[in-house]
């Protein structure tokens, strides 16, 4: 495991176009987590101008809640990592190099893992940004700050692994059938934004919950601030099983149909 | 003699089309191994399957006599069609790849790299590599972990002359350090000039194995007869320009030198005052046909 691992660093590290688009998405992440709450803020309070009661700021980054919040926020970030992904995978197509490999002695399975790897490798990168930007600025804003509070929620940070690993099983499917990058982005936004909402639309009760997108965005649900607590609104502050079984069953289709793939393909 | 690879009806269809049909043929320890055959009869298939990278309807393979179990493809070093590497990548980073891969040690690389005369090179990125320099990475990368056997599947296409020259020496000097090489190839010449050993496809079919002296010889048989076959014997016995004399069939099978027809042979006989009952030039071999036929597509 620790062979293909190291495999895969090579091909990903030597690859330009990873580090400017680490680099961009680590850049829109921080700005984007560090000016959220000024920003909500500016809005709400705009808005509040002209209301008769007086709407109490937001706090997006006390903990325990900011695992929750931040964690919610990244997630919408992740059609980067995915993008990252993709690349890495049709590159082994465009370049044969997949078909090189297994001539080298590869086996087709190691060929099939090392890319689980790559996806594992994505979402644990994703995964400690994050980790890191919730501590900076939890421990910058929490008042009292105790273990307790490190802890009270940190489900959420393995949750946004849980999202990302999954989103990305999906992407990799997409890359590996479609072998061209531009076209597998395409088709996964594509997907993402018009074919399964119309699904989802056209599916009797909450059926659309089941699919794919839809449960994994479902495992992290939008936080339930004090603005939201006003209106009456109540949401989800937990991570539920259901959530992470449905996803967690789409995650195993996506990645056997690849398995498959990689045993029967003519390279 | 030690088996290399051996393959028992290999066959491959791609739709209406037999890649390759029933194949069977055996590769031994230290024969530089020709698959001679014009676009399309099925090389590049048939290595694909011993490979693993084409799946076979059916047949089957072994390499080694299976003593390296699953690990035998590590054993064997090989390049199907092109050299292919991450072209954003240099050559020495390339071949860390392959060398991990091959679970050895990155020491490995600077042997290969200076065999193939690219060591100089090591640091430039694959993309700038002309197709010479890209064919040679490729066998240094075949040749990582000192394989047993070198899969070559038309490795001087597209070279000019110093690249072609260069890349049949190499294949001599890697034989000569003991590693069987197999090599795919639709030039006649090329075989004659660098194989011990030959099997010849087309459309997937088999028409000859064997030594290359055997099957790739140009060979003139002629079948003559007299009255007096003792006689006639004897007088062709003295023709210092005839390469063979068989008896068979009451007949005598004669092979010429490539300058001698059956005429002048006819005239000569004449003279020493002995006629033929029967003179009949062999009909060239399917096999001959054959190459013929790959000799002209390569004019
Ligand atoms: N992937 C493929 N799909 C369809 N037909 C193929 C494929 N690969 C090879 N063929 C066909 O199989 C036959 C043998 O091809 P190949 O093994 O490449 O021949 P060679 O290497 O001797 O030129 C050809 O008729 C070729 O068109
Ligand atoms: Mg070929």
């Amino acid at each position: 495991m620790f062979r293909l691992l190291q495999i895969e660093l090579i091909k990903a590290l030597k690859f330009k176009a990873i580090w400017w688009l680490g680099l961009v998405y680590f850049a829109v992440m921080a700005s984007i987590l560090f000016g959220v709450e000024a920003f909500i803020n500016k809005v709400v309070s705009d808005a509040g101008n002209n209301l008769p009661i007086s709407i109490p700021s937001v706090s997006l980054y006390s903990l325990p809640d900011a695992w929750h919040n931040l964690t919610y926020l990244a997630s919408f970030l992740k059609i980067f990592l995915a993008v990252i992904s993709i690349i890495l995978v049709t590159n082994e197509f465009n370049y044969k190099t997949v078909k090189q490999q297994i001539l080298n002695g590869l086996s087709r399975q190691e060929s099939f893992w090392s890319k689980v790897l790559l996806q594992l490798m994505i979402a644990l990168f994703s995964t400690a940004i994050i980790a890191v930007l919730v501590l900076i600025l939890g421990v910058l804003h929490t008042e009292e700050l105790s273990l307790g509070v490190f802890l009270t929620k940190s489900s959420f940070l393995f949750a946004y692994f849980f999202e990302i690993f999954s989103y990305l099983s999906l992407a990799f499917l997409i890359a590996t059938l479609v072998h061209r990058s531009g076209f597998a982005i395409g088709l996964l936004l594509l997907y993402g934004f018009v074919v399964e909402p119309i699904i989802s639309y056209k599916l009797p009760l909450d059926y659309g919950d089941y699919l794919p997108i839809s449960a994994i965005g479902n495992i992290i649900q939008l936080p339930n601030s004090q603005l939201m607590k006003i209106f009456g609104i109540e949401f989800q502050e937990y991570i539920a099983l259901n959530d992470l079984l449905i996803t967690s069953a789409w995650t195993i289709l996506f990645y056997a149909i690849v398995y498959v793939y990689y045993q029967k393909k003519d390279f | 003699m030690e088996i290399i690879l051996q393959t028992k009806k290999l066959n491959k269809q791609y739709g209406s089309i037999k890649a390759v049909n029933d194949l069977d043929f055996t590769i031994r320890k230290g024969e530089i191994f020709g698959i001679l055959g014009p676009n399309g009869s099925g090389k590049t298939t048939t290595l694909g399957m011993a490979l693993g990278v084409t799946l076979p309807q059916s047949g089957s393979f072994e390499w080694f006599e299976g003593k390296y179990g699953k690990n035998s493809r590590t054993k064997v070093g090989a390049i199907l069609e092109s050299p292919i590497f991450y072209p954003y990548m240099s050559a020495l980073d390339n071949l860390k790849i392959v060398a991990k891969i091959k679970k050895q040690n990155y020491s490995d690389i600077d042997r290969v790299l200076k065999h193939v005369e690219l060591y100089d090179r090591r640091k430039s990125p694959f993309k700038t590599f002309s197709l010479g320099m890209k064919q040679r990475l490729a066998i240094a990368a075949a040749l990582i972990g000192n394989p047993e056997a070198l899969i070559l599947d038309e490795p001087t296409n597209g070279l000019d002359p110093q690249g072609i020259a260069d890349i049949r020496e190499l294949v001599l000097r890697t034989a000569a350090e003991g590693v069987t090489i197999i090599l795919a190839s639709h030039l006649l010449d090329e075989v004659q000039k660098v194989c011990s050993h030959v099997m010849i496809l087309n459309k997937g079919n088999r028409l000859a194995i064997g030594k290359v002296d055997e099957i790739l010889q140009e060979k003139n048989i002629l079948e003559i007869k007299s009255e007096n076959m003792t006689d006639l014997k004897n007088t062709i016995s003295t023709f210092d320009d005839i390469r063979s004399i068989k008896e068979e069939d009451e007949k005598l099978l004669i092979e010429l030198s490539p300058e001698l027809s059956a005429d002048i042979i006819n005239k000569r006989l004449m003279k020493k005052g002995i006629s033929l009952s029967h003179l009949f030039m062999k009909e060239k071999s399917l096999e001959k046909f054959f190459l013929e036929i790959l000799k002209k597509e390569n004019v």
